[in-house]
């Protein structure tokens, strides 16, 4: 093999690993699932009661729990709760949410992620997006 | 017009900084980044002397940076970028970015409730960075899948490369004086010991405020998307210093409208 074959056989393959390892790294980011984390609440809810856990709320509705992520969906800070206006509040850019989580105003502009609730004989199980 | 840097300034800048990162040194040891707000607690309550430590560490922090700020301008009034070819001079202006995310990384290493929304705002704003955001999230913040630990790598990292490569190819480190490390040592310590530096445990207030210099930010992306406050806003001052020869009247006009700009929305910001 001349050299200048084997420069562009090089160059060649060196642009092939480069392809594959960005393939690579897109699919262990974007593609492949990763398994969601699940946490058991074992406080026995009252309807109206609010509970505050450091990734989500959870509250009793008419139509079984409802569990929101405190992820605000603008910059992702921890949304807290605001007892006196009764609203979700995020701290950072003051974006505020009904207690279903819908979008009420500031720069966030969407609902708070509702999260998977299953109802075992232990607890309720919430799913985090992992 | 002929202007000279002030030697006190530039000294005091490089005996600030080293200062700053020996003291946190010193106060990392006892750090635990997998319990980040109890442990920095502890450094103030099981430490001999570690709140007095914790606040020279954060008052020498500061003084690096506003020191740095006005070393900055002193060379632009200097025409420093002028005796210079540009990858010297841009990898000079980078400090202060670098410097910058140091001193921010700092906060996120606290683990108290600014700490933990600012990581968390930085995070965001870092993913939404094309091509390279991925990559500069997994180096430096990560903190919803690793909590502080890039932080607190990427604080001492950036730390003491910085001293140590700025220490060697733009100031001599062994040149710094005695004197001057007793001058600012003196007045970060006098500081420490009359301002106690806060820490807020996580709490349901419906207002944190970031820390000071990034006031100015976090009031923006309260009006603008994310991306035009967040990532092309900051970045108009970097770009202006590193260009900064290609047009100096009209950049140095966009430097002072910039900063003009960001002391309102810091006011705006700190008055809420």
């Amino acid at each position: 093999m001349s050299p200048r074959n084997r420069r562009s056989f090089l160059k060649l393959s060196g642009l092939v690993l480069l392809g594959l390892g960005g393939i690579g790294l897109f699919s262990a980011v974007k593609i492949l699932p990763r398994p969601p984390r699940k946490v058991l609440v074992k406080e026995k809810l009252k309807e109206g009661q609010i509970l505050v856990r450091p990734e989500f709320f959870l509250r009793l509705t008419e139509e079984g729990p409802l569990a929101l992520s405190r992820r605000c969906p603008h910059l992702g800070c921890p949304v807290t709760y605001a007892p006196d206006k009764e609203e979700f509040v995020c701290p950072c850019h003051q974006s505020r949410f009904s207690l279903e989580g819908r979008y009420l105003a500031g720069p966030a502009k969407k609902d708070l992620a509702r999260l998977p609730v299953k109802k075992t004989e232990g607890g309720l199980i919430v799913e985090l997006p992992a | 017009m002929s202007y000279r840097l002030r030697p006190w300034v530039s000294w005091g800048l490089a005996a600030s900084f080293l200062l700053a990162v020996v003291s946190g040194l010193l106060a990392s040891y006892p750090f635990h980044e997998a319990f980040p707000l109890i442990s920095t607690v502890g450094i103030e309550t099981v430490l001999p002397f570690g709140s007095f430590l914790r606040a020279f560490h954060f008052y020498t922090g500061q003084l690096t940076f506003l020191l740095l700020v006005w070393h900055l301008v002193e060379a632009l009034l200097n025409h420093a970028e002028r005796r210079r070819p540009l990858w010297r001079w841009s990898l000079l202006v980078s400090t202060f970015p670098l410097v910058t995310l140091a001193l921010f990384t700092g906060y996120i290493v606290r683990g108290d409730q600014t700490g933990l929304a600012a990581g968390q705002i930085a995070e965001h704003l870092a993913l939404r960075l094309p091509l390279i955001g991925l990559v500069l999230n997994r180096l430096l913040f990560a903190v919803a899948e690793e909590g502080v630990h890039r932080a607190f790598m990427a604080h001492i990292y950036l730390s003491v490369g910085v001293l140590v490569i700025s220490g060697l190819w733009h100031f001599r480190l062994r040149a710094v004086r005695l004197e001057d490390l007793a001058v600012w040592a003196t007045l970060a310590a006098a500081v420490s010991l009359v301002l106690p530096v806060s820490l807020e445990a996580p709490s349901f207030e419906t207002l944190i405020k970031g820390p000071w210099f990034f006031l100015g930010i976090q009031e923006l992306l309260r009006h603008l998307p994310p991306w035009l406050a967040g990532l092309v806003f900051p970045s108009i001052p970097v770009l202006s210093l590193v260009f900064f020869r290609l047009a100096p009247r009209g950049l140095a006009l966009v430097l002072v409208l910039w900063t003009g700009t960001y002391v309102i929305l810091t006011a705006l910001g700190a008055l809420r």
